[in-house]
């Protein structure tokens, strides 16, 4: 998987792509060029994830009933 | 013609307008205010004062109550705390250990009773009390009945069953939360998202949690959510209460809206002892809100850690299957050299010269036994040599004409030329005499 493709996943794939790769490089079967290729995805992915959860912010919205009965999500004012 | 009606309805109001501002003193709208003259009483005076009210009131001193038991604990000094309540009101009620110890059963939650004993005021706390001596169990109350009653109908509905509880998102990343926007409750859940798993969107379907609005609002919050669509997973949570608090929990109306709801539900409502019927319900029965909020979302903090992990051991890994291919590739290398053709080439000369070498010596030793049989040939015929013994002093007798060796004196005649050789030359001689040996 190329770089710019990784860089549009989110995280649960990457991670699902991680453990993948993980698993592929354990069988051991494979070629030197495709092994080092998928070492470098698996640390790429690694990185990613972890930026993610580092720079995750929790979003909360609120939900109100707005004019006749549909629902309308706002941001949540915490006080 | 004036309206009398009208007439009397204005001077009603205006009459009740002048008795209030005569009642609370002039200057509706100025602010009470404080000054040195007026008496002040210390919270302490106050509440003293109440006590002596309720101690001097015959009717309190000594009084049977009956109602329903809840919140029963006994502490382990051995008093008894817990309230007495009915549909419309709750009374609290202590009972010492000296007189805890004289019952005959222990009064437990949803028990209905009467007791007996006297009201006053606990003052430390600001709060009337009632000081129970006696306790006569009369039968099992109607709040619990009626939640005995539901769980088991809704039970025999198999709204309960294990096969109807859904798996919870493993990632989810939209949450719905149904509680008070206001309660401690979803600040618990908050914090907990926020340490957890800050990647998740929730979104909060507000509802009162207690009291008569709280069970319809908890249906339309759930509601909500699923008309909204996309959320992943829900949670309905309350803090912990008092049972009545959580009756809501206990309604019919949200144990239905809970079972329908179209994404998982996760309950988390009071603390770890309270059970209601929306728990029984719920996909997943967490024992407080924050519980509850950690059941539903992965731990990132871990994920992260279980990351490092991963690409440690996976560094390791290639840095081994690399280490594996140089050293494949030095016994290629050494393999390889072995099947150079010059190598090969060398070889072969060296193979020739060695045969060179060994036909050689193999001739050279040929040679060599032939020389030396050779030479005991020659050895031998040397010694096989007439002429040899010729030098001893012998000769050799011949018949001069013929030529023959004259071995015998038979061959011999009288007058008979001879050539007599010797070992230097020969002589010439005439037989005068023959004479045959005996």
């Amino acid at each position: 998987m190329d770089a710019s493709r990784i860089e549009s996943l989110s995280f649960e794939d990457s991670y699902a792509r991680l453990e993948q790769v993980i698993q592929r490089l354990e069988e051991g079967d494979l070629g030197l060029e495709e092994s080092i290729a998928l070492y470098e995805e698996g640390v790429k992915l690694a990185e990613q994830c972890g930026r993610m959860l580092d720079d995750a912010e929790l979003r909360v919205t609120q939900l109100v009933s707005g004019l006749e009965d549909q629902v309308d999500e706002v941001p949540f004012e915490e006080g | 013609m004036p309206n009398l009606f009208f007439d009397t309805l204005v001077d009603a109001t205006w009459f009740l307008h002048q008795t209030i501002i005569k009642k609370r003193g002039p200057g509706l709208q100025a602010e009470l205010c404080y000054n040195d003259r007026m008496e002040v009483k210390s919270v302490t005076q106050v509440t003293q004062y109440i006590k002596t009210l309720f101690d001097g009131d015959e009717e309190l001193g000594d009084l049977w109550v009956e109602g329903e038991v809840s919140s029963f604990s006994r502490a382990s000094s051995g008093h008894c705390y817990f309230s007495l309540k009915d549909i419309g009101s709750e009374l609290r009620c202590v009972m010492w250990r000296t007189q805890s110890q004289r019952l005959l059963f222990l009064p437990g939650q949803g028990d209905w009773v009467t007791a007996h004993g006297y009201v006053s005021v606990y003052e430390r706390g600001g709060v009337y009390q009632f000081y129970v001596d006696a306790v006569h169990r009369r039968g099992v109350g109607a709040l619990w009945q009626a939640f005995q009653e539901l769980r088991d109908r809704l039970q025999a509905e198999g709204l309960f069953d294990e096969a109807r509880k859904r798996p919870l998102p493993e990632w989810p990343r939209r949450i719905g939360v149904v509680t008070s926007p206001t309660g401690a409750a979803f600040r618990d859940i908050l914090n907990v998202l926020r340490t957890r798993y800050a990647l998740a969107h929730v979104v909060l379907s507000p509802s009162p949690v207690q009291g008569v609005l709280a069970p319809l609002g908890l249906v339309r919050a759930v509601q909500r959510l699923d008309e909204l669509g996309d959320i992943d997973v829900v949670i309905v949570a309350r803090g912990g209460g008092s049972p009545e608090d959580l009756a809501a929990f206990n309604d019919e109306r949200v144990a239905r809206a809970v079972a329908g709801c179209r994404a998982p539900v996760a309950s988390g409502v009071g603390h770890e002892t309270d059970f209601t019927i929306t728990d029984f319900v719920a996909d997943l029965r967490a024992p407080t809100p924050s519980a509850a909020a950690a059941a539903v979302v992965p731990d990132a903090r871990r994920l992260l850690a279980q990351i490092g992990e991963t690409v440690r051991r996976l560094t390791l890994l290639v840095n081994e299957r690399i280490a594996g291919w140089r050293e494949l590739l030095a016994r290629e290398e050494r393999l390889l050299g072995l099947h150079d053709p010059r190598r090969a080439l060398a070889e072969q000369r060296q193979r020739l010269d060695d045969l060179v070498r060994r036909a050689t010596s193999a001739v050279q030793h040929h040679l060599s036994l032939a020389r030396m049989r050779l030479d005991g040939c020659q050895a031998r015929l040397e010694a096989l040599n007439p002429r040899l013994v010729l030098g001893r002093g012998y000769a050799v007798v011949q018949d001069k004409l013929s030529g023959t060796i004259i071995k015998s004196a038979s061959r011999a005649w009288p007058g008979q030329e001879l050539r007599i050789d010797v070992h230097d030359g020969h002589l010439g001689a005439k037989v005068t005499e023959v004479d045959p040996g005996p």
